[in-house]
């Protein structure tokens, strides 16, 4: 054991007595350092949700009058029309039109107008619903002209009436300049979507009780419950930002936003699923009669048909869907889970722990190094010739050979340790070291659990570093079995980025293949490309080529890439204690 | 006997390098391993010292089987093979250390060799930068560092000047004094003449002859007899007395020529004097190692044939 910690120690001076060696590693070190402290793009967690949530980009308030003022039409206009009806309609806009400018002239006052003010969009939503409410309005108080004009209300009087309320609340909000109350109106939303799924779901389970054989129930029974698990979140997830009022745009209010925007996804996935029945019959209608009639808010909530690839199986497409649903109900269970622990999840602002996630990525730098090292380390010896005086030592090969192993193994070690241990620095300066005792939260089975960062961080770290290993242990038994240095560097690179180069040559004309590809080691070696891939991000998206084609097997292909690794190390050794040595 | 190599046979592919050789080497005997370029010294070398494993034989040292017990066996054998390659990007102390640390020694130890090899001013210098003979001498530091008593040298006089041979041939001799054992490799003949004791012919894998240096010089017949030139005054009838107590002798160029052993010599000369026959001079016939080698390999061609 001595003997072998002795002749470790004698590797490392050879190892290190290069200038490259040291060149190298000083590169290596500045690169990982240098990126670390990159501010990650806001790309993936600065988008706001609120901008899509409103429809985008809207204008200022002035242009706004601009576009209104335009569209009031002159009275002489009115008195010259003869048809009473289009009369009747120039009228009753053009007070809605002079309404809605006092509507705007009050958020003046109010002080809404710039573009960054969370009540600019909800300003422009009171308007795009108030020519509906005002004309709601008008014809319930039987104003001057409602008979002729009663035929533009499209929809029964509840759904006006709902406008009513919420626009109100969303009015009082603006003027008390509140963000969390503005959230009050889409959650009475939620709420009334709610009941009208669950009272779909009563009439549903009373049908099939009538007639258990009536064709797509089951299906339908088993999408609405899905719905109503996911509005319940959404309730939820509301009911947290009304009663501890998250200012707008903090990171709660962030959390919020996102956990309802990935339960709204769930039901809409639910909503647009396809019985097998549908699925093999394009030409019928998605919705089994219960939609159409589950409240005037159904129709919100209808998010068109999806694309379908014709080419799949309904059970390909069935899995789909409900990756889908999972990978979103994840999303919406870390946002919930966040909320009520009160720690942030890792995405939904450019946090520590977000940027260290990247590190993974250097191994595109590490492992090419780590196989250069492994490359001459027997080799080299032969080349020297120096193999000569190190073996007629009284030590055996095999302790020769381990040592060398040990070195090269604790050496990359060391390497990808010391790289993580930067990088974190960095990341901790850049985006603060707080943010690193906050925990990571993941989903199993339906359940959201949390670990601490650092803990998981290194687990990752881990499993990513295992075709390293892999590779070292491969070039190194290269190295000792052909004594040739340049041989060795090259197979051991051609592996590495056969991980990649695999796609290339599946590409063409063997696109059904790639599930096939999962069992054999090629897509492994540069396996940290996809341990984040299992990650559930509340914002932004994961996913490599590799994952949006099949699943990567992670724990399949560590213990395939292990297992190569150690038979590697075995063949060397066999090699290296038994054969000549000329 | 520090070292004992018993019918060492050896393969590469189907070509037989080695066949049957057995060589010993004593405490404080300088051996020589003599053969022209490609007879297989490397090769027996590596098998003696387990770089190679031979295919029939064995090699015993200080007791101990390379094959079965190799650490036991190298623990007190030094070596140089082929050429003395050290890692050049590092000093030569670094490279001593490197192989102090294998025989569990230290910095003192290689302070000691590298002066024993005169090495000490330049100890600190990269390797690349030495001289053909400097690093001469640093492999046969690293030789010595374990304080061995075998050493085995693989053509050490390579790339020395005539004051390195002469150094490195007192130094093995005083070594020899503490009872090391010697082994040198060598297609020199003349420094093999002056450093050994004994010398082993090897050639075409296969040792011609294993004697001391006095003796492979000696010419002596299957009787071990001598060629013995005699000077005397009265050659004709000195002939007659030779012939008629029968020896083999001629005459010619006023010389005597007569094959006899160091005992019957003595008789000789007494049948002289008996015989009132003067002799002014007597000595046996040498042959110089050339020819002594060339005579032995070119045997063992006729042999193998």
């Amino acid at each position: 054991m001595k003997m072998i910690l002795t002749l470790t120690k004698n590797e490392y001076i050879k190892l290190f007595g290069k200038k490259s060696v040291a060149i190298l590693l000083i590169l290596l070190m500045m690169t990982v350092f240098g990126i670390s402290l990159i501010r990650s793009s806001d790309f993936n967690s600065g988008y706001y949700y609120d901008d899509y949530y409103y429809g985008g980009y809207y204008g200022t308030i002035e242009q706004q009058k601009e576009y209104i003022n335009y569209r009031i039409v002159s009275q002489q206009v009115i008195n010259a029309t003869s048809d009473i009806y289009q009369k009747a309609a120039y009228i009753v806009y053009n007070e809605i039109y002079r309404k809605q400018l006092e509507l705007l002239d009050e958020a003046l006052e109010l002080g809404v107008s710039q573009r960054d003010d969370w009540r600019l969009p909800l300003v422009m939503e009171i308007i795009n619903y108030s020519q509906d409410i005002y004309l709601y309005q008008y014809i319930k108080n039987n104003g001057e002209y409602a008979e002729y004009i009663s035929g533009h209300l499209y929809y029964p009087a509840e759904y006006y009436e709902n406008l009513i309320t919420i626009q109100s609340i969303n009015f009082i909000a603006i003027k008390e300049d509140n963000y969390a109350e503005s959230q009050r109106g889409n959650y009475e939303n939620a709420k009334t979507r709610l009941n009208d799924y669950k009272e779909a779901l009563v009439k549903a389970q009373a049908e099939k009780e009538k007639d258990g054989s009536k064709e797509n129930i089951d299906h339908t029974i088993f999408k609405l419950n899905g719905m109503i698990t996911a509005s319940e979140r959404i309730t939820e997830a509301y009911k947290h930002l009304l009663d501890k009022g998250y200012a707008y745009k903090s990171t709660e209010a962030r959390t919020v936003l996102a956990g309802v925007s990935a339960f709204e996804s769930v039901i809409a996935t639910y909503y647009n699923l396809k019985s097998e029945s549908e699925y093999n019959s394009p030409s019928q209608n998605n919705n089994s009669g219960i939609f159409e009639k589950s409240g005037p808010y159904a129709t919100e909530y209808y998010y068109g048909d999806e694309y379908i690839n014709p080419n799949i199986s309904y059970e390909k497409y069935y899995k789909q869907r409900m990756a889908a649903i999972s990978e979103n109900n994840d999303k919406g269970l870390i946002a919930l889970y966040s909320l009520e622990n009160e720690v942030t999840e890792f995405s939904i602002a450019s946090s520590a722990r977000d940027k260290s996630l990247g590190f993974v990525n250097l191994f595109w730098f590490i492992a090419p190094l780590s196989i250069f090292f492994a490359s001459g380390m027997v080799s080299k010896e032969f080349s020297t010739k120096t193999i000569n005086l190190l073996l007629i030592r009284p030590v055996s090969r095999w302790k020769i050979l381990l040592s060398k192993y040990l070195c090269l193994l604790s050496f990359v070690v060391g390497i990808i340790t010391v790289a993580l241990g930067l990088y974190m620095l960095g990341s901790g300066i850049r985006l603060g070291f707080s943010d690193f005792s906050q925990p990571f939260i993941y989903v199993i089975n339906g359940t959201a659990h949390s670990v601490n960062f650092i803990i998981w961080m290194l687990g990752r770290v881990i499993l990513a570093s295992i075709p390293i290993i892999c590779l070292i242990s491969l070039t190194f038994m290269l190295s000792t079995v052909t004594k040739g240095t340049a041989v060795s560097l090259i197979l051991g690179v051609l592996t590495l980025f056969s991980s990649i180069m695999i796609f290339f040559v599946m590409a063409i004309g063997n696109r059904g293949e790639f599930e096939r590809l999962t069992y054999n080691p090629f897509p492994y070696f540069s396996m940290w490309s996809y341990v984040n891939d299992k990650i559930v991000m509340l914002t932004g998206y994961s996913g490599t080529i590799f994952s949006e084609l099949v699943d990567a097997k992670i724990l399949y292909g560590a213990i395939l890439l292990l297992s190569i690794a150690v038979i590697s190390v075995v063949l060397s050794f066999i090699d290296f204690t038994k054969k000549d040595v000329k | 006997m520090i070292l004992e190599m018993r019918n060492i046979t050896k393969y590469f592919g189907k070509r037989k390098v080695l066949s049957n050789v057995s060589v010993t080497v004593n405490e404080g005997e300088i051996l020589g391993f003599l053969g022209p370029n490609g007879a297989g010294k490397t090769t027996a070398i590596k098998i003696m010292l387990g770089l190679l494993n031979a295919d029939g034989g064995e090699v015993v040292i200080n007791g101990y089987s390379v094959k079965k017990n190799f650490e036991k066996a190298l623990e007190r054998v030094g070596g140089i093979i082929e050429s003395p390659d050290m890692y050049n990007y590092m000093s030569g102390y670094d490279n001593l250390m490197l192989c102090a640390r294998m025989h569990g020694l230290g910095k003192e130890r290689v302070m000691e060799v590298a002066e024993q090899v005169k090495l000490l001013g330049r100890l600190n210098d990269k390797v690349k930068k030495y001289s053909l003979g400097m690093r001469q001498r640093l492999g046969v530091a690293q030789a010595l560092i374990n304080k061995p008593n075998l050493l085995v040298l693989d053509e050490p006089t390579n790339g020395l000047d005539p004051v390195g041979i002469k150094e490195l041939r007192d130094m093995l001799r005083s070594l020899t004094k503490t009872g090391v054992a010697v082994f040198v490799s060598s297609h020199l003949l003349a420094e093999m003449e002056l450093m050994c004791d004994t010398l082993c012919i090897i050639e075409e894998g296969v040792v011609v002859t294993q004697k001391t240096l006095s003796d492979l010089i000696t010419e002596r017949d299957s009787d071990n007899r001598m060629h013995y030139t005699l000077v005397v005054d009265e050659p004709e009838k000195a002939l007659t007395i030779l012939t008629d107590n029968g020896y083999e002798a001629t005459f010619a160029e006023d010389k005597l020529h007569t094959l006899a052993t160091k005992e019957s010599i003595a008789e000789i000369v007494k049948l002289f004097a008996v015989n009132g026959i003067a002799m002014y001079s007597m000595s046996a016939e040498k042959k110089t190692l050339e020819d002594a080698f060339l005579e032995a390999t070119h045997g063992s061609k006729g042999q193998i044939a």
